[in-house]
Order: structure tokens, then sequence, then C-alpha cells
């Protein structure tokens, strides 16, 4: 099976892995120009993932056959690339393909691509407790749970999956810092995000009450 | 009173079913349904409506409510006024967890 410009189903990212649609060949288009890569993708490479940024004619990819997982990229043009491989990344990002319709493929953005069994039916989001690092089934429990757990799990899964990805492709407008701090019989953990937002235009505040 | 952990004090409506936690995006501060949208969505936004909620639930509480083992400091607001995002405004929120010590176990000599 050729998977070519576009066609990667959805459906291979969807709680699926790769495997299991025995895909052979991608070719993915970077949306910063028309750079193309294309990777083999083996029986035995279950997930990966697959990401191209730069312009440029020369660059490709290969998943080889052993790591269950990958993060592949290309940093320039030509033939130098990148390659990193990790533990955990069961799903497979794709960055946009040129042709594809919108919905065939997942962003990195995509809330799908960081917790890659989440969904959404328009009023509630659901998020996996697997997908989510460090929470148990306890923790997450409604009336005997705790939110400070979950809370916890989604700031931690959030910052690992941004730093999966080198630093120049990493998203600029989410910076996010976790950092567990270890004492004799305790730990703290501190976790900082900056987001960059667009503001609405400011209004000018009232003016102060008379004797105010 | 004193500290309610229960997910549903923080977010109305809140299911777990063992498998997956559900929160309605009516509970997350400013979360639009396009947003959360699963392949065309915004995981950003998602976690700054989490990080929203967060806050504004760990304000509003009374002190005496407030957890001991959690704590969430007023996010700061900065203008960009330079490069790319120049225009744009930086928001930082930052949370403190303290959590139990987990006894590491000397690991597994190699075979």
């Amino acid at each position: 099976m050729n998977y070519g410009w576009g066609v990667l189903p959805l459906g291979v990212i969807a709680g699926e892995t790769f495997r299991d649609h025995a895909p052979h060949v991608l070719a993915a288009a970077s949306v910063y120009g028309p750079a193309a890569i294309g990777g083999t993708v083996r029986d035995e490479a279950p997930v990966f993932l697959f990401q191209a940024r730069a312009p440029g004619p020369n660059t490709y990819k290969e998943v080889f056959e052993s790591p269950p997982s990958f993060l592949f990229g290309a940093s320039l043009p030509g033939p130098q690339t990148y390659k990193a491989v990790y533990d955990h990344a069961p799903v497979v990002v794709v960055t946009a393909f040129s042709t594809a319709p919108a919905d065939s493929v997942i962003s990195l953005i995509a809330p799908r691509s960081v917790f890659y069994g989440y969904e959404f039916d328009g009023t509630s989001l659901s998020i996996p407790i697997a997908d989510l690092i460090g929470l148990s089934v306890a923790e997450a429990d409604a009336v005997t749970g705790d939110w400070r757990d979950i809370f916890k799990a989604l700031l931690l899964s959030s910052t690992e999956y941004h730093y999966r990805f080198q630093w120049s492709i990493q998203p600029k407008t989410y910076e996010p810092f976790f950092k567990d701090l270890y004492h004799s019989d305790a730990s703290t953990s501190y976790s900082q995000i900056k987001f960059v937002v667009n503001m609405g235009e400011p209004n000018v505040a009232p003016e102060p009450q008379d004797g105010l | 009173m004193a500290f309610n952990p229960a997910p549903t004090s923080i977010w109305p409506s809140y299911t777990s079913d063992g498998t997956n936690i559900t929160i309605p995006i009516a509970a997350l501060d400013g979360l639009t349904a396009a947003e959360a949208h699963a392949t065309t969505g915004d995981w950003r936004s998602i976690m700054l409506a989490l990080c929203s909620t967060a806050y504004r639930h760990y304000s509003d509480l009374l002190a005496a409510d407030r957890p001991a083992m959690f704590s969430a400091s007023m996010p700061t607001i900065s203008p960009v006024t330079s490069g790319t995002l120049a225009g744009t405004f930086r928001t930082t929120y930052a949370f403190v967890f303290n959590n139990e010590y987990c006894v590491p176990d000397v690991a597994d000599e190699p075979v």
C-alpha cells in the first residue's frame, strides 16, 4: 500500500498504530515549503512521529525497523537529516500534506497530537487516563479523586510533548517548564507556563468616582 | 470548610469512567469548541484554559479552603515588543505542587 501525498487516513491516528494499517511509504510536505520527505515504514514500526519543516526538495527520512516509535525530523534543506528516537510516541503525527484535505492530517498543535486518545464531542473533551503521565484511576475519580493530580498530569504531559521537538520547531507561543525538586522526605513540583496571547482592543478604564 | 480536592469542585460535570477523564468545555475558561476539536483544534488553548481555570478556582477559594499542597500564583502579563511576536502579550502561569516522596529502589544490576 502506498500512501502518497495527503492520503494518510485519519483512522491511523485514532487510537491505532500504524502497524495496523501496514502502510509502506509516506511522503509529506512541510508547511513551510515544498520540501518532500519520504520514509519506509516497516511492519515492526508501530508508531512514529514524522516531521519535516524546511524548504528544499532533497530531504528524506527512513523509518527504521526496531524502535517502537520515532520522532523523525529534517531541519535543513538538502541531504542533512536529523532523527531522534523516543520511547513513547504511540501515534503518528504528520505535518501538513501539501494537497491534503484538512481533516486527513493532524497538525502538531492538534489536541490529539499531545493526548493520543483525545476526543471531543462538541460539548466535552475526553482524554484517556493512560495518556496522562502519572495519573491513576483513583486520582481521576470524579468524587474521591483529586483535581490537583489531574491538573499536574495535564501539565506534565503537555510539557513532555513540547520538549520532544527540536527547539527550532517547538511552538514559540507556549513555553512550559516543569521541574521536580526532591527533599529528604518529599518533593515539590514547580510548573510554569508562558503563553503568548493576542489581546482584544484594550478598553480605557473607567474614571474613578469622586471621593474614591 | 476545608479544601475539597474532588475534580467536580473545579470542573463541574467532570466525569471519569476509569479509562477516560471527561471535562465539559463550559467548565474551562474561554475554551471554544473550535479550539477543543481533536484534529483541528489547539492544545495550547486547552492548556491556557486549564491554567486560567485552575488559577481562578484557587484564587476564589477562601483562605481556609485553599490547599496547602498546591498553590497558584497570579498570572503575569507583559507585552512583547520585538521580534516576530511583537504586538502580542506573554501571560505566565506558575503552579507549585508538594508531593509525597517516592522512595527509589536501587536498580537491578545489568545482566
